[in-house]
């Protein structure tokens, strides 16, 4: 996968294809968000005008000024209100079709990509960074440009009002995108610095707490709990030197914010009083106007800064997602397969390419080679579950070294949900010879296996094994399904494989003798290279 | 419960105050100057103006600097607190749940600045403004008191609001973490339920309703203020239309006017987070919530010439095992993987509950753990600190030439340094270097049996073989327990006894 420029471009590239995170939504929030700030300033006009009215005229305000401020006041509310209600609909609709891209990926690709990382990966991935790039999209996307329009409009009405303000914060207007880098840098070095404190302080705390049995076994439980005040305790000094420096771009923000208004405030109070004159004057209501509208220039820029944690944590999800989220349109194959010819590059990373392999329908085949020559990647490839081939296999029986035994019932670990009668049940079960077992439970099929399933090592490939034989699948991957078995075991469970699957295409990978006789095809994985 | 962060907590009012006090006195400044009074003293009000923005800038960086002190001390202790309840236990949770109290230790440690800072500066402003208005006799003062109400009453519904939200959301939370533990752990099933199903999930776990709760708090907060906003535009329109008279001619009538207009500035922050209450809530009621189950107490003795098994097991096993074994040389359990192997270790070892009866000389003695009995794991724990303290987790008095000894007897002599950092930001070891370093580890604890859990799964031919030396040089005085599933060649004949399980 190439590297995406910028967290936009993976955004356009992996996220929002097909008809997701369309680009109307985002504009009607950016349009929502401006067109509430151009009616506050008309509803500051009004209201400055009723004010003087008040304080100057002494008389009631005018039926003109406070239709006008109520009606911009309410256009507002409502584009607020409207942005805040298509906000949240946007969100969770991006949210579930993202969800269901996910497990899209998770049906395509399965256990080939599932077994890379552990579960708590996969949760963090589902629960984290899901909405993380969801929450970036909508929260800092818009801002990002709502912080740029705005400003412009607030100093063009500025202008049309008073030249010497509007100047001054003209001149100041080229320091804004000295701002945005300022506040962006700014808050990113702090966020970081300050996330890494965070992190580290964390990650030994799980380091040490996952350890729990080794610190008791080692009687190491007091001087590690000291280690790790003593390290929280130096990491919290160094970190807030460097952060105490990060924290100035902050304040520098809210400085000039602040100047601003006392500075403009000022500046007009000694207009009116006529101790300064700059060639234009000025009255209340523009005073009030100017005062109430400089503010507009920053106070979105700041907001920008409240979700900058936001573009971090975006930038970590796109880190762990990658294109998991991409639209996947494309349909699986269901023919029932026959026979396969391949040759040259099968796949990348790991490489694995091949002059010729070839399979037919009925063949017993042993797959030889080191761990990790990439026997596990090769039936990945072919039963699909590692993008590559064409058409790969699709109605297949995969058996791992280690059986999955669900905390369910007996039957349920047999049927995984699908439809099948006692009678069919009992006789796969006879067939690996685990019937008797059955028979021994408290609840017979029904007797749920719980955490700790009473099965030894060679019971549950067994279990497993009469689950596959009652899919009667036309094609069998096994991957080391005796690894983890002594040797009597080994025997015993090939033995009942090769009994029960004899007229199935099997590929069998095995580190443990076999018998020869059992196969018609060698197939050999070293250096990158499938050999038959 | 440590400290309260009084100074952090003070100049975050006073950041919030000056802010709107700068808005405020600003605008009656303005109203005051257009009105030219006689004698007025412009001065003041300038100076104020200035000082009252450097307060602001001030106090808002103080507060910055030490609330992220305090968030970081704070985390530092509640951990330590937690570490030390921990002590001589063990946690019976599923992976992330460590992840999880980790996160949540912060979560509450950030209570201060995210949540309390935010509340009382809303109070002292509500407080403050009308108690202002109302002394003043402002036109609008009972407004500014409605407002106040509608702020108490909306607030505190937030806050019971979150705190249900939070308490179901953490239960959805809990439900998925489970479900989707098993929804991976069955992965290598995936494609025969997809097959039956039309390569469709039948019971995929699902985030929807989790994220319909974070999202609802998220919004009640904002609706919230919108209410208020929309409160405070009517009562502005109300004052307006209804006020003929009250305070014309004169620069404070502009203070209610503009608290209302400025309303979602002041408040904006406080009534968008009280809602969150409940997720800190929920911190501290799972870093108060006790799931660390205690390990077996210490117990003394030591055998002098035998140890005897009589139905021993560890509580989970389905039946014990009877065996007699020497107090020296290596002893092989051998058996398939699943078949109660590490589980009778750890029985043995004292760090899972035992029955059955256990007898050191013909004399039963109880289990539990004892000193000088060693359990090296299945999969080895590097911890993610310095080669050295990897070596001796505990600290003991220790000269460096015992650690070179023990690093060598397992052929672990490229391991020179002993204040490398190992793990993550460190150097990486292999499968078969971490397996080795673990045993080294157990020989600077110099113990009398060894309980060593399938030291060879996952090894090469080389490793394999220097574990074996190791351990077999580690039997020349003590007792060597080996679990394992497959025997070594080499094992077979310098084993003290095999026994099958």
């Amino acid at each position: 996968m190439s590297r995406s420029p910028s967290l936009s471009g993976w955004f356009q590239q992996s996220v929002a294809t097909g008809d997701a995170a369309s680009r109307g939504a985002l504009v009607a929030l950016i349009l929502l968000q401006v067109f509430r700030d151009i009616a506050l300033i008309a509803a500051y006009w009004g209201f400055s005008a009723m004010i003087t009215q008040w304080i100057m005229e002494e008389s009631s305000a005018s039926t003109s000024m406070l239709v006008l401020t109520l009606v911009s006041l309410l256009l507002v509310w409502v584009s607020q209100g409207l942005s805040l209600f298509l906000n949240h609909r946007y969100r969770l609709g991006l949210l579930a079709q993202l969800q269901s891209r996910l497990l899209l990926t998770f049906s395509r690709q399965q256990h080939a990509l599932v077994r890379q990382h552990s579960a708590f990966h996969w949760q963090t991935l589902w629960q984290m960074h899901l909405p993380a790039v969801v929450n970036w999209h909508f929260d800092y996307r818009v801002q990002q440009m709502v912080a740029v329009v705005v400003p412009i409009i607030a100093l063009v009405a500025i202008f049309t009002v008073n030249l010497v303000v509007g100047a001054s914060l003209l001149i100041t207007l080229p320091i804004v995108p000295l701002f945005m880098v300022l506040v962006g840098k700014g808050a990113a070095a702090q966020h970081r610095k300050h996330f890494i404190a965070l992190e580290r302080l964390g990650r030994l705390f799980v380091d040490r707490v996952s350890a729990l049995p080794l610190l008791a076994s080692f009687r190491a439980h007091d001087a590690q709990r000291e280690l790790l005040d003593t390290a929280g305790n130096s990491l919290r000094e160094r970190t807030m030197k460097v952060v105490s420096i990060a924290f100035l771009s902050t304040t520098v923000l809210d400085f000039f914010s602040t100047l601003a208004v006392a500075l403009i405030a000022v500046y007009i109070g000694f207009t009116l009083l006529g101790e300064f004159d700059l060639g234009e004057s000025i009255n209340l209501q523009q005073g009030l106007w100017l005062l109430l509208t400089a503010p507009l220039l920053l106070s979105e820029m700041k907001k920008l800064g409240q979700f900058y944690h936001q573009k971090a944590q975006a930038e970590s999800a796109r880190e762990a997602m990658g294109d998991m989220l991409k639209n996947d349109d494309s349909v699986v194959n269901h023919a029932v397969f026959s026979s396969l010819s391949l040759s040259g590059e099968l796949t990348t990373a790991p490489d694995l390419r091949t002059e010729q392999l070839n399979l037919e329908s009925g063949d017993w085949v042993r797959l030889g080679g080191e761990s990790g020559a990439g026997k596990t990647v090769l039936m990945e490839l072919l039963s699909g579950q590692r993008p590559g081939l064409e058409a790969p296999v699709t109605h297949y029986a995969l058996l791992t070294q280690t059986p999955v035994i669900l905390p369910f019932s007996v039957r349920e670990n047999l049927t995984l949900g699908g439809d099948f009668t006692d009678d069919v049940l009992g006789q796969v079960l006879a067939e690996v010879e685990l019937n008797g077992w059955v028979a021994s439970l408290p609840q017979g099929l029904d007797t749920p296996m719980g955490e700790h399933p009473p099965l030894s090592g060679g019971q549950a490939q067994r279990l497993a094994i009469a689950r596959l034989l009652l899919r009667k699948a036309p094609v069998w991957f096994l991957d080391e399904p005796t690894a983890h078995l002594p040797q009597a075991q080994h025997d015993a469970i090939s033995a009942l494989i090769h009994r029960t699957c004899g007229d199935a295409t099997v590929i069998w990978a095995s580190h443990k003798p076999l018998p020869d006789a059992w196969f018609n095809r060698r197939w050999q994985v070293a250096n990158g290279v499938v050999s038959q | 419960m440590r400290n309260i962060p009084f100074i952090s907590l003070l100049l975050a009012i006073l950041h919030t105050t000056s802010g709107l006090l700068i808005l405020i006195f600003s605008s009656w400044f303005l109203a005051a100057c257009a009105l030219l009074p006689v004698n007025f003293n412009y001065m003041l009000p300038a100076v104020i103006i200035r000082a009252l923005a450097l307060t602001r800038i001030g106090a808002g960086y103080g507060h910055m600097w030490l609330a992220h002190h305090d968030l970081l001390g704070r985390t530092t202790w509640l951990r330590s607190e937690l570490f030390n309840r921990l002590k001589d236990h063990i946690l019976v949770e599923k992976a992330g749940d460590v992840e999880k109290l980790a996160a949540q230790t912060e979560m509450l440690s950030s209570v201060w600045v995210g949540w309390v800072a935010h509340q009382a500066s809303a109070a002292v402003l509500v407080l403050l403004s009308v108690s202002v208005v109302t002394y003043l006799t402002l036109p609008g003062a009972a407004l500014m008191w409605i407002m106040a109400g509608l702020w108490l009453v909306i607030s505190l519904w937030l806050v019971y609001f979150g705190l249900n939200k939070a308490a179901s959301q953490a239960k959805d939370e809990q439900a998925f973490r489970y479900q989707s533990e098993h929804f991976f752990a069955a992965s290598s099933l995936w494609h025969l339920q997809l097959n039956e199903n039309n390569q469709q999930f039948r019971n995929a776990p699902q985030l929807s309703s989790v994220w319909q709760k974070q999202q609802a708090v998220e919004s009640a907060g904002q609706w919230g203020l919108w209410l208020i906003h929309g409160a405070a535009i009517a009562a502005i329109g109300a004052l307006f239309w209804s006020n003929q008279q009250d305070g014309f001619g004169d620069a404070t009538a502009i203070i209610v006017p503009m608290l209302l207009l400025s309303i979602t500035d002041w408040l904006g922050r406080p009534v968008g987070t009280v809602a969150h209450l409940g997720k800190y809530r929920q911190a501290a009621q799972a870093l108060k919530r006790d799931d660390a189950a205690p390990l077996p107490p210490m117990v003394k003795g030591s055998p002098e010439r035998a140890i005897e098994l009589q139905d021993f097991q560890a509580q989970t096993m389905p039946h014990g095992v009877s065996v007699k074994l020497p107090v020296s040389g290596l002893v092989v359990l051998l058996g398939a993987s699943g078949c109660g192997k590490s589980s009778l270790m750890k029985a043995l070892a004292g760090l899972v509950p035992a029955q059955g009866e256990l007898l050191f000389d013909g004399n039963t003695v109880a289990a539990g753990r004892r000193e000088g009995w060693v359990y090296v794991e299945q999969s080895p724990r590097i911890l993610e600190a310095t080669l050295k303290m990897n070596l001796n987790p505990a600290e003991k008095p220790m000269t460096p030439e015992v650690m070179t000894q023990a690093l060598a007897q397992f052929g672990l002599e490229s391991l020179t340094n002993p204040d490398e950092w190992l793990g993550q930001g460190g150097r990486r070891l292999s499968g078969g270097e971490s397996r080795r370093l673990s045993l080294a580890r157990a020989q600077l604890a110099e113990p009398d049996v060894w309980l060593v859990d399938e030291p060879f799964e996952g090894l090469d031919e080389r490793n394999q073989q220097l574990v074996e030396a190791g351990l077999l040089q580690a039997a020349g005085g003590n007792l060597v327990i080996v679990a394992t599933h497959v025997l070594p060649a080499e094992l077979t004949d310098r084993a003290a006894q095999i026994i099958e399980m």
